[in-house]
């Protein structure tokens, strides 16, 4: 069979569309009324403002992203055959996938990705600092095109995940978020670990029947990773609600300096903090009171001890 | 780069001299040959023009205000674009020939440059010599080391940030290679690549490192660079055609060092002979330690290079034993070798460089450049294997324009005792040539596969000198690569490179944890070939010549359990090789006999230990070793003689094994010569040629023969006698030494013929046929005749 009919055979057989030689779209929408596990995906359209990013979130300014990739083992061998892309809608999530039916359609494939990046402002992932973006950043190095993420900003839930709940629970994959925080679970899920044979066996043997479940499991990454945002801004705003470790969280919000966050936090579960709880707490108060001192030194004749929007506690 | 500064009057040690006399007068017949390298002046050039001012201050300030003549010839040959190699003798500025005009190409166009070092230690070293010159110019540029030991968080920032980046070919390799997008920026400045110690870059070693610099070139390419290739290398016969062979480009050779040299005197040594009858001479080991006691004694400070680890470790007590007895003062005596964990090989180099230390002893793992200070005798307990390995072991003394000694001590083996019965050979001999084969098709098979790993490989692409088109399709049926169009791209789901080792042909270290105390404790490491000769239960490993015992070897996990003892003897592995015939290339008649080139299969058994008391060397005892038996295929050079002919020409079957066997360990040695190679690069074995029986010289010294299960089998009950003679290329596919051995088939049997006939043994030796120890009364015959007979079978034109 030639290139071109494999393209269209692969695109018949999996739903989607041919959009350049080797490349395939695939797009399916979610209606925001539905749930993904035990939550609603219409929280997707009031997210909170309590994870402690560098930069605001707005949803529709959001893409989320997640790949699939023919090894774990990184380096310039291994490249993204799969590049699964979530946006959030008023009425639904778009999920957008770019797929590889040969190795041709990669540069076109990373030309379209940025495109898409673009209309958004921040890449939201899972553990994309340490695997999509450095792979992606050296599929355009080989590919001679300029890299993807100076052009956007990113934001890794796993860092936030792991902060929260590295203490509590066993390990942070997204399988464990999901039991844990999303109530979901999967039925009849190709494990990621089997997508890059699932890919060889359609370049090597044209059987495509596991790369329509590794499109499965992708978009279902997807999901769970849109859904872990608004889910994961709960826990910073109360981290007791969902056991996360408290004082990780209280951290986590001084770190990028919302100290009103952190001081409110810790003021709202004085019996749960422990020794080190308290003395942060105090550290935290003289300060607040340094400052008002400082204040009322300079003229100021008040002093707002929650100065900008502070978070919506209890 | 010490001592280039200005031309001083050359010091004279009058120490030296004078101990020299008087140890020829007292041992005048235990030494065969001498000889004496006068002081030479320096020869200089004026600094170039091209160099920036802040070079010109910092060069100044360290009191250089001219370059020596080959470090100028070095700057011109890089002005003009041309790849570079330099030849010179340690302690001759050999590290400016290419700072120097690494450090303009930075500061004055943002160039890149990459170090290449053998080891570590060395890298070391060199990121403390350019920061010394760094400083003193306030240069500013930036120089890392990144290898294994560079933290992961670190590692950004060399990338990114460094200038000069200091490595290894196995980080190269392993490391930077496979993960060249990270590296973008550095490649696309990349204006040098420097590559040390050129010499050590031979055999399999050698063979992969062209490879990697293969790879080096085409990722190079693909990011617009093209760097020049800057090396230096010991004195070597062919230095020019080596870095031609490694970087596959024209490149110009600067072999005059023009520095000045302090005064050199060599001594051969022979140790007197104690058993005329048997041939047995005073051990290496025991005049070694004679000579170096009296050098300490006297305040000279020394280095002795061993050729084994075990015998670093021997050493090493027995001097120990003499001069660090008290636990109060700092120990004088200090082993060195491989094996030892990096913080304190570290630790040891410092100790060196400081002066504490009077004696060392060491395998080659200081023959290497590391800067060790300022040593007056160089002892070399035994031949190294090679007349370039000798210079650059004894070039170790007296790196600060001192007049030194080196003391080449013959062990009883065949070369040692060949070469200090011909002074002249050794003294007059030029220095082998180093042998590479980038295109063995294992090795070159390996990098190809690395290669697509790092990039698609496009059909107009060459690497190496065999057709790529076949390696990739053969590739591509093996599914890791896929054709689409014009381009081969790399399809499994596995990193290549982790599973090649440049250094061995297998892969993984084994580590001894210490499990006294109640702890585990990692205190060695050990190469996989060396473990089942070394880690076998019951053997006795030892560190700074402190005994431990090997109480548990788990194979698969890689790792020895040990235990402190206080055993007072040592360990000694026993192993055998059988090999079968699987293809014949080419074969011709030689004498009564064939001779035969073609591929072998290969098992070899680690059967059982010696244990080997301390001071008296009695053996007090066996034990056996359980090992998994070791295979591989590879390539061979074998000797047949018709079975009736050996009826007829030999009274029994026993006589003609113990010709084989003694014609076997002759014609080892004497090819290893030949072939320019390390003995151990070479095996040899006699068996039956079909894996059936393997023949092995027995503890009461005749030859006895092994079945198929290893069992001891008797000699008259093989229905067919047809003893095979092999000598094999010790590494899988061979390494190209089998067939340049075919050539020279005659040659060998001629010089074995020689060194066993001159020998002055009675009935053989180790220095000819190996060790015999039951005498002719016993036997009834001489096993040195059996393996002259054998000999004269295979002569080209018998009765010459």
């Amino acid at each position: 069979m030639e290139g071109k009919d494999r393209d269209t055979c692969l695109a018949a057989a999996l739903g989607g569309q041919v959009i350049a030689p080797g490349l395939l779209l695939i797009e399916r929408r979610f209606d925001l009324s539905a749930n993904h596990g035990s939550h609603p995906l219409s929280l997707l359209n009031q997210l909170p403002e309590d994870l402690p990013t560098d930069h605001e979130l707005l949803p529709h300014q959001i893409v989320f992203l997640d790949t699939e990739t023919t090894g774990l083992s990184g380096g310039s061998g291994t490249l993204a055959f799969l590049l699964g892309m979530a946006r959030i809608g008023p009425l639904e999530l778009k999920v957008r996938q770019l797929l590889l039916s040969r190795y041709c359609g990669e540069r076109p494939m990373l030309e379209q990705a940025r495109f898409w990046l673009t209309e958004g402002i921040t890449a939201v992932t899972y553990n994309g600092s340490g695997f999509d973006l450095p792979l992606l950043t050296g599929r355009c190095r080989i590919n001679g095109l300029p890299a993807l993420f100076p052009a956007i900003l990113h934001v890794d839930l796993l860092h936030f995940t792991r902060r929260a709940f590295s203490k509590c629970w066993d390990d942070c994959r997204l399988a464990t978020v999901e039991r844990q925080l999303l109530g979901y679970r999967r039925y009849r899920d190709l494990p990621g670990s089997q997508a890059p044979q699932a890919w060889i066996d359609w370049i090597q043997r044209q059987k495509w029947k596991a790369l329509e479940g590794v499109c499965q499991h992708n978009r279902r990454d997807l999901l769970s990773l849109a859904m872990l945002l608004p889910l994961l801004s709960a826990v910073y705003r109360d981290p007791l609600l969902k056991g996360a470790d408290l004082l990780s969280v209280v951290r986590g919000h001084l770190k990028v300096g919302r100290e009103p966050w952190a001081l409110g936090l810790l003021q709202n579960h004085r019996a749960e903090i422990g020794e080190v709880g308290q003395r942060e707490l105090m550290r935290l108060l003289n300060r607040q009171e340094r400052d008002r001192q400082l204040h009322l030194a300079c003229g100021f004749d008040s002093y707002c001890a929650h100065p900008g929007s502070g978070p919506a506690i209890g | 780069m010490e001592s280039m500064s200005v031309q001083r009057p050359i010091p004279v040690e009058p120490g030296i001299d004078e101990w020299v006399g008087r140890l020829k007068n007292r041992y005048g017949e235990r030494i065969t040959g001498e000889l004496h390298i006068p002081a030479r002046a320096g020869c200089f050039d004026d600094l170039p023009s091209g160099l920036d001012s802040r070079l010109r201050q910092a060069l100044t300030a360290r009191g250089i205000s001219r370059l020596y003549r080959h470090q100028s010839l070095v700057w011109q040959a890089l002005e003009r674009g041309e790849h570079t190699v330099v030849v010179t003798p340690t302690a001759s500025g050999k590290t400016l020939c290419y700072n120097l005009p690494v450090l303009n190409q930075i500061i004055t166009h943002q160039a890149k440059a990459l170090y290449l070092f053998p080891t570590k230690a060395l890298s070391q070293d060199q990121l403390a010599e350019l920061a010394a010159i760094n400083r003193a110019g306030g240069l500013g540029v930036r120089a890392f080391t990144f290898d294994g030991d560079t933290p992961g968080d670190a590692r950004k920032a060399v990338r990114l940030r460094g200038d000069i980046v200091v490595s290894n070919p196995d980080m190269l390799h392993q490391g930077i290679l496979p993960h060249h997008t990270k590296w973008a920026q550095f490649f696309e400045s990349l204006r040098y690549v420097v590559i040390d110690e050129l010499h050590s870059y031979r055999g399999v070693f050698g063979s992969h490192m062209a490879n990697v610099l293969r790879r080096l070139a085409r990722i190079c390419r693909f990011y617009g660079s093209q760097p020049r290739f800057v090396m230096a290398s010991a004195t070597i016969a062919n230095p020019r055609e080596l870095a031609e062979q490694l970087v596959d480009a024209p490149v110009t050779a600067v072999t005059q060092s023009g520095a000045p040299q302090g005064e050199k005197r060599l001594l051969l040594w022979n140790p007197p002979v104690v058993d005329k009858d048997l041939g047995i001479r005073a051990s290496a080991r025991s005049q070694t330690l004679s000579i170096a006691r009296l050098a300490i004694e006297k305040g000279f400070k020394s280095i002795i290079f061993a050729r084994s680890r075990l015998m670093v470790e021997v050493l090493t007590k027995y001097l120990k034993d003499r001069f660090d007895q008290d636990p109060r003062r700092p120990p004088r005596i200090l082993a060195y070798r491989g094996g030892y964990l990096p913080t304190e090989r570290r630790a040891a180099e410092v100790r060196l460089r400081e002066g504490s230390v009077d004696c060392v002893i060491s395998t080659s793992a200081l023959e290497l450049g590391v800067d060790i200070g300022s040593l007056d005798i160089s002892i070399l307990n035994g031949y190294p294997g090679s007349i370039a390995g000798t210079w650059q072991r004894l070039g170790r003394a007296g790196r600060r324009n001192r007049s030194t000694l080196g003391v080449l001590v013959a062990s009883s083996q065949p070369l040692d005792q060949y070469l200090v019965r011909n002074p002249d050979f050794f003294l007059g001999a030029s220095p082998e040539a180093a042998h590479i084969a980038p295109d063995q098709l294992l090795i070159l098979l390996d990098h190809v596969r690395c290669a697509a790993f790092e990039l698609p490989f496009d059909r107009s692409e060459s690497f190496g000198a065999e057709p790529l088109a076949e390696i990739l399709g053969y590739l591509e049926q093996q599914g890791v690569l896929h054709q689409e169009g014009d381009r081969w791209h790399w399809m499994a789901d596995s990193y290549p490179a982790g599973a090649v080792s440049l250094r061995s042909v297998a892969e993984g270290n084994f580590v001894v944890i210490d499990i006294g105390g109640g702890g585990q404790k990692i205190i060695a490491e050990v190469d996989f070939s060396g473990a089942p000769l070394t880690l076998y239960p019951g053997a006795i490993y030892m560190i700074q010549s402190d005994p431990y015992q090997v109480e548990r070897l788990d194979w698969e996990g890689r790792k020895a359990f040990v235990r402190r003892t206080r055993a007072d003897y040592y360990t000694d592995a026993i192993d055998y090789s059988r090999l079968k015939i699987l293809e014949c290339f080419e074969h011709t008649t030689v004498g009564q006999g064939a001779v035969l080139h073609g591929e072998v299969h290969l098992v070899r058994r680690v059967a059982g230990y010696k244990k080997i008391r301390y001071y008296t060397h009695e053996n007090v005892g066996f034990g056996k070793i359980g090992l998994p038996d070791q295979e591989m295929h590879t390539t061979a050079v074998w000797w047949q003689i018709p079975p009736r002919l050996l009826d007829e020409s030999f009274p029994n079957r026993q006589q003609a094994l113990d010709g084989f066997l003694g014609a076997a360990y002759g014609m080892h040695h004497v090819a290893a010569l030949r072939m320019m190679a390390e003995v151990s690069d070479l095996g040899r074995a006699v068996g039956d040629s079909e894996e059936g029986w393997v023949a092995t010289v027995g503890n009461e010294g005749r030859g006895s023969l092994r079945g198929s299960e290893w069992e001891e089998i008797p000699l008259e009950s093989s229905r067919c006698f047809r003893p095979t003679l092999f000598l094999y290329d010790n590494y899988p596919g061979g390494v190209g030494l089998s067939a340049p051995l075919y050539d020279q088939r005659n040659s060998v049997i001629e010089q074995t013929l020689r060194l066993v006939s001159q020998c002055d043994c009675r009935f053989g030796c180790p220095a000819c046929v190996g060790p015999i120890l039951v005498s002719d009364e016993v036997r009834g015959y001489s096993a040195k005749d059996a393996a002259l007979q054998i000999l004269q079978m295979f002569r080209e034109a018998p009765g010459d």
